[in-house]
């Protein structure tokens, strides 16, 4: 069966300007593979027309949401909401994973309920730390660069086939690796560097998902 | 040790640590917040919700750091 892709990439602000940054890896790594259908909904596209037309693809998918997000809902351009209980049932028999606030807590379980193989996401806000003097061009923060390597590894891992268990796994043991890494910046009192250990930290307790541990894309 | 113990310690040890970040560093929250350390600092001396989740983000960091 054809594997389709699909993800959501509003950039209307600076926080969805990140994730859309963030994101950019992936899309070019799975435009290459020709073996994945990908549907890319990015900027004004990401909507809830558009997403759900997608969503009712027949093709085994990965949905991969990047925007604001709440208990409930994951949200598109402009802060529109494009996945919530009304539409909850289009998660069935896929796998989603969200870069989007605290949606694991109730959409996760909800998506579980209504058929959906697995669930990533946040159980919290997602925190990150980027220079302030750099949020005009995210691909240029240095400070945002650990941020953008866990996320990339997660979606990637997914991408790549491994079990959703195993991506959790993987980029949960990063996040620590990153901890370690930024957290002992003792030389570095007056940079960010402790204040990345600290949103780091934040983020690998939020991180887990709902469903089969063993699914695949 | 009661739990309420335990916990004024690891708000003591997270103060501490938060005081060696540069005040103005500022961590973006998804919900379009940005909030700085100095602020961190007062939600953590307030021991709100928010306050007690960074307790526990830097508790973590320091388990990580230690393992």
């Amino acid at each position: 069966m054809t594997k389709q892709f699909l993800i959501t990439r509003p950039r209307h602000d600076k926080e969805t300007s990140y994730l859309h940054s963030f994101s950019k890896a992936i899309v070019g790594i799975v435009r290459e593979n020709k073996n994945i259908h990908l549907t890319e909904l990015e900027g004004e596209k990401a909507n809830r027309e558009n997403f759900e037309l997608a969503m009712h693809s027949s093709h085994s998918t990965l949905a991969y949401l990047n925007g604001h997000g709440d208990e409930k809902t994951v949200f598109g351009h402009n802060d529109a909401p494009i996945l919530d209980d009304d539409n909850i049932k289009l998660a069935r028999e896929k796998i989603i994973c969200a870069l989007a606030c605290s949606s694991l807590v109730k959409l996760g379980p909800l998506a579980i309920e209504e058929g959906a193989k697995a669930y990533l996401g946040y159980r919290d806000e997602f925190m990150l730390v980027g220079d302030p003097s750099k949020s005009a061009v995210p691909d240029k923060d240095k400070n945002a660069a650990p941020f953008r390597k866990v996320c990339h590894m997660l979606i990637n891992s997914l991408v790549s086939g491994e079990p959703a268990g195993e991506a959790i796994k993987k980029t949960k043991a990063e996040y620590k690796r990153l901890i370690r890494s930024y957290g002992t910046s003792e030389d570095d009192p007056f940079g960010d560097a402790p204040a990345i250990g600290l949103a780091l930290s934040w983020d690998l307790l939020g991180l887990d998902m709902v469903g089969d541990q063993n699914t695949t894309f | 040790m009661s739990e309420k113990e335990i916990y004024e310690e690891q708000k003591k040890l997270v103060l501490a640590r938060l005081k060696t970040i540069n005040p103005d560093s500022k961590i973006m929250l998804g919900t379009k917040n940005s909030v700085s350390v100095k602020e961190i600092i007062t939600h953590v001396e307030h021991s709100d919700d928010f306050g007690k989740k960074i307790i526990q983000a830097q508790i973590n960091m320091l388990k990580v750091l230690t393992e």
